[in-house]
């Protein structure tokens, strides 16, 4: 279907921004590679949308030894062509090539993915598994909310009235990782993902996260299962008891795209892959 | 800043197929409707309209995106390329010739996307794998010839390009200037 109308305005500077945004009917317009799919479905009406691509500061990203803070508005295609990232973010790195399909990567926004915060979605998971904050700012000021405030269920984030979400930071964690997903066609919104991260020292796990997405109404951490593996060895046994362990901590939700059975048991399997990569080295 | 009310038109100027365009819509208007209903250019296929077939891919700036899911004024100082900006009636372009010895198409109504999104990868990358050209080519979908055909054709203008890059067959020869000069 055509769009529902609305008024447009495209700021220059994110002051400017910020001062629309204060009009409670105006709504940020990022890549629009999911606003504009739920408007078309008349999902969403908003009646002043408030383009943000023409705001340098929103595309920029600084890339640290310790920490990463990545723009709003830089595009999934160039995160995923990002060196840097490649380097110090290798688990969202591998997690952008699941993002839907390369056309819509090239317009779509990491910013936007986190506000939309779509429970199948992978940079939300990323945001989660890593630790990470995002960075909200309105006229009244700066939040940093970490990612279990931020993301409240489906479509639901932290976002204030008149807050815009500027970027979001991520440690560069000392962990391996291993990014793992189920869809039914290739770029579709994952039934289930995982990430798994470990730091094994003399054989033996010290440091364990696991997330998984897709199985609930928001980004989740393992933290049984994670904890189960801490001061073991991963191997085959190890590692079939956190599949297990993290699939029976979750109670997803049956739909017309999977049933709760089948969820668990993709959670099952998605752990043991990223788990048995991270013991054979493949990540 | 450039704004508008919903009921309002804003001029829009965008370099279309290599030249300067000038159309104004209503902000509501997508990409794919204003080069449509405003420029004439119908190859830019409306399927789905919310960004899950893939017919309505273009290159705006050089990179496939979904006409659907841009809106109109947003093309503004942009460069776009619609499959009209591909080759002529006359003369089709490489990829597009390679498309039709494959037989990569039969109703053609996906056709016009599939080489839009063909075209990015292959600027991108200029020798994909065949799985590479596979996952480029997902987001577009077919309903008649189950894909291999498409991506034979992908693959082919590839090694085409190989070639020419090599030095194996001169760039200004197209398979139908070949036939042209016998």
């Amino acid at each position: 279907m055509k769009f529902p109308a609305f008024a447009y305005h495209r700021p220059e500077t994110l002051e400017e921004a910020l001062h629309l945004l204060a009009d409670e009917d105006a709504r940020p317009l990022a890549g629009g590679q999911s606003l504009l799919p739920m408007m078309a479905l008349r999902l969403a009406a908003p009646t002043m949308l408030i383009d943000l691509s023409e705001i340098a500061a929103l595309r920029q990203s600084d890339i640290g030894m310790d920490r990463a803070r990545i723009g709003a508005m830089v595009t999934h295609a160039d995160n995923a062509a990002s060196f840097d990232i490649w380097a110090r973010l290798p688990l969202m790195s591998e997690a952008l090539h699941h993002v839907a399909h390369p056309a819509v990567r090239t317009r779509g926004t990491f910013g936007g993915s986190l506000a939309h915060a779509d429970a199948g979605a992978e940079m939300p998971l990323v945001l989660t598994a890593l630790g990470g904050h995002v960075l909200l700012r309105s006229l009244a000021g700066d939040r940093r909310l970490a990612a279990e405030d931020f993301f409240l269920g489906h479509y639901t984030t932290a976002i204030a009235q008149g807050e815009l979400l500027v970027g979001a930071e991520m440690p560069v964690s000392p962990l391996l990782w291993a990014f793992e997903e189920v869809s039914r066609r290739a770029g579709d919104l994952a039934l289930a993902m995982v990430a798994s991260g470990v730091r094994i020292e003399d054989g033996r796990c010290r440091e364990v996260c696991i997330a998984a997405s897709g199985v609930s109404d928001r980004p989740l951490r393992l933290t049984e299962a994670a904890s189960a593996l801490i001061d073991r060895p991963l191997d085959e046994r190890t590692i079939a008891e956190a599949g297990r362990i993290a699939a029976a901590s979750i109670t997803p939700r049956s739909d017309i795209h999977a049933s709760a059975d089948h969820r668990r048991a993709l959670v099952d399997v998605l752990v043991r892959r990223t788990l048995t990569r991270l013991a054979q080295g493949d990540c | 800043m450039r704004s508008a009310q919903a009921d309002e038109r804003l001029e829009t100027i965008a370099t279309v197929n290599g030249e300067e365009r000038r159309f104004s819509v209503a902000p509501r208007v997508s990409l794919a409707d204003a080069l449509r209903g405003e420029l004439g250019l119908a190859g830019v296929r409306s399927g789905c309209e919310h960004g899950i077939c893939g017919a309505c891919t273009i290159l705006v700036d050089g990179k496939a995106m979904r006409a659907c899911l841009m809106l109109g004024i947003q093309a503004h100082g942009r460069d776009i390329r619609t499959v009209e900006g591909l080759g002529t009636a006359g003369q089709l372009a490489p990829l597009q010739e390679a498309f039709r010895r494959h037989h990569a198409l039969q109703c053609g109504f996906c056709t016009s996307g599939m080489l839009a999104s063909a075209q990015a990868l292959l600027d991108e990358n200029p020798a994909p794998t065949r799985e590479e050209a596979r996952e480029a080519m997902s987001g577009n979908l077919c309903r008649c010839t189950g894909y291999q055909t498409i991506i034979d054709a992908v693959m082919d203008e590839a090694a085409r390009r190989i070639a020419e890059r090599d030095g194996a067959i001169p760039s200004d020869t197209s398979p139908e200037a070949e036939k042209a000069h016998g």
